[in-house]
Parts: structure tokens; C-alpha cells; sequence
């Protein structure tokens, strides 16, 4: 069994057209519950098998950019969501390509550009804000038929700064095998 | 400490070789980073449920790969800039990767004012059956004295 609240991975069905209503509708905004920290960064510098020294040695880092810097990757994880509360509330919000209605149930990641306008700092906070950019004409595809979903994502740092545009699209498809 | 300079940086220049084991230590470790939960990157049961053959990687935990292929080379005084990635065929736990990269670009925007310049890497990951799994495009800042 996997127990894992999968119904906020279930996406919104609808059609095309009620989905189109949904581009540059603004202000999703996602915050973390956890701010940056070194701890996590060096989770994730294992994950990668990372060993720069921006991220491990803080007399190097220090020097270079004022102290420990988080690994340009790991955005995400600082406006991320614990998946337990001691209230029962786990709060992570269902993603916004998800909450868009469209006939695909199903999802794969496609391609993601992300600029870089400053570093992240242990202690730093960060903001997410979340629009739909565009949303494609039905397309074939070999996984099936689907809608390509372009989100523009600009990570913002408590003191105003944006930190990072991103640009992520993904495939909300039918699979082959569901048409069958 | 080993630290590119733009001027010695040359466009056509490859990347060392890079050769990747993801065991599922590794696999495991970047949705205890990223609280990415989607059962997809560490639940096999689910992911086989889904059509997969076992747990897929995250996008997140590709970023990190092919950021990490460029730095490597570049040295810890780089500034990842940009970088976009082309998903084009899933990564799996225990997978072995090769990652391969070449300079395709120097700018020099900053050079006078910074001293620091721009270098664009494109940076391909291919699995042991040779299928091209992503292909990253991703310009850097590192230090330069022209």
C-alpha cells in the first residue's frame, strides 16, 4: 500500500477550453517550511554526489559569497511542504499544472529552463509565485494525446530580491493504454 | 582548489567524462532534500503501478547532475546562470550514467566590470544502453582577468 496521499497528485479533468481561462491567472504563491539550511544542502549534495566546496566548506564559501550557498538545483526545496503536521494537516498544496482542467490524467515532465539573478544563503527565505504561461493545442505524442502546460514560476527572497525565473512544461496526457 | 579561468576556457573544449551509479542511497536522499514526495521517486511499488519499470529521478535531481558535471570542471567559484533542460527519456534508480559536456559559447559582458565572464556548456546524459536520457544547456560565471 502506498500511503501516500496520492489524491493531491490526482489532476483537475476538463476540457481545453476551460483550461485556457487558467493562462496568466495570477498569484500562487507557494511558501516553504523550511528556510535554507545546510543540513539540506548537504541531503541534496549527496543525492548528486556534489562535493563543491561552495556548499561544504565554509571558509571557502565565506570568502567567495559571504557564506554557505545552496546548490542552484534545489529552488524547489525551499518552498516545499512537509508531507505530515502534528495536526494532521499536511498542507501541501496540489501543484498548479495539476489544478488546471484538462482531458490528460496523466503527467511527465518535458523540459525546464531556469534563470539565476542571485545566490541563496543559509537562513535565506524564499517565495514562490506561479502563473500558467501557455497551454497547447491537443498534440500526439508517443506516451498519447495530451497538452503541453508551460508555468512561470519567480522565486523572490525575503528581502524583495528575485532569486530565479523559472520556465517548466509538462505533458498532461491520456495514456495509449487508457484509450484502448 | 581548482577554479576555471574564462580566458583559458576554450568553445569546442569536452568536458571529462563523467560516470554515474545511482544507487538507491542517492535515489532516496533527493526527495529527503527536496520534500518532492510524488510517490514516483521512491516508491517502486507505485511507480510499477504507473507503467514504470522501477523509480523514476526527478527533474530536481537531474538539475543537480548536470549542474554538478559543469562545476566539477569549472571549479567552486562558478555561478550556474541558466541552465534549461530537455527531458527526453526516464532515468531510473540503479541506472549508470555517463554525462558528457562541451563548450559551446563565450561571453564576455561582464569581463570588464566583473572580471568575470560567461561560458555556455551543453551538457548530454546518456544511460548504459546509450539512449540519450537529457540534454542540458547551461551558461556559467566564472572568474577572468582579460
Amino acid at each position: 500500500m502506498s500511503g501516500n496521499g496520492l489524491a493531491t497528485y490526482k489532476p483537475t479533468v476538463g476540457s481545453y477550453e476551460d483550461a485556457v481561462s487558467y493562462i496568466e491567472r495570477p498569484d500562487f504563491e507557494r511558501r516553504g517550511d523550511v528556510e535554507v539550511n545546510w543540513t539540506t544542502i548537504r541531503i541534496f549534495c549527496v543525492a548528486v554526489e556534489d562535493g563543491n566546496l561552495s556548499y561544504w566548506d565554509s571558509a571557502f564559501a565565506d570568502s567567495q559569497w559571504g557564506g554557505i550557498i545552496a546548490p542552484p538545483a534545489m529552488l524547489m526545496a525551499w518552498v516545499a511542504r512537509l508531507p505530515w503536521a502534528p495536526d494532521g494537516e499536511a498542507s501541501a498544496p496540489v501543484p498548479l499544472t495539476l489544478t488546471v482542467p484538462l482531458p490528460g490524467t496523466a503527467i511527465v515532465n518535458i523540459s525546464n529552463v531556469t534563470e539565476y539573478f542571485a545566490q541563496l544563503h543559509i537562513g535565506d527565505h524564499v517565495t514562490a509565485n506561479d502563473v500558467i504561461e501557455s497551454i497547447s493545442p491537443l498534440k500526439r505524442t508517443a506516451a498519447g494525446d495530451g497538452h503541453f502546460v508551460t508555468t512561470r514560476s519567480v522565486y523572490t527572497r525575503q528581502d524583495g530580491t528575485v532569486v530565479a525565473v523559472e520556465r517548466n512544461t509538462l505533458l498532461r496526457y491520456i495514456p495509449r493504454e487508457a484509450l484502448a | 582548489v581548482t577554479q576555471r579561468d574564462w580566458d583559458n576556457v576554450e568553445v569546442g573544449e569536452r568536458l571529462p567524462l563523467f560516470e554515474d551509479v545511482l544507487t538507491f542511497t542517492r535515489v532516496a536522499s533527493a526527495p529527503a532534500a527536496t520534500l518532492d514526495w510524488y510517490p514516483l521517486h521512491h516508491d517502486p511499488e507505485f511507480a510499477r503501478a504507473n507503467g514504470q519499470p522501477g523509480v523514476v529521478l526527478s527533474t530536481v535531481q537531474l538539475m543537480g547532475l548536470v549542474d554538478r558535471v559543469v562545476t566539477d570542471w569549472a571549479g567552486p567559484t562558478t555561478f550556474v546562470r541558466r541552465r534549461e533542460i530537455r527531458l527526453l527519456h526516464s532515468v531510473f534508480a540503479c541506472d549508470v550514467l555517463f554525462c558528457t559536456g562541451t563548450v559551446t559559447a563565450k561571453d564576455d559582458r561582464d569581463l570588464r566590470t566583473d572580471a568575470r565572464g560567461w561560458v555556455s556548456v551543453d551538457v548530454e546524459v546518456k544511460n548504459a544502453d546509450g539512449l540519450l536520457c537529457c540534454a542540458a544547456a547551461i551558461t556559467i560565471e566564472i572568474p577572468g582577468t582579460t
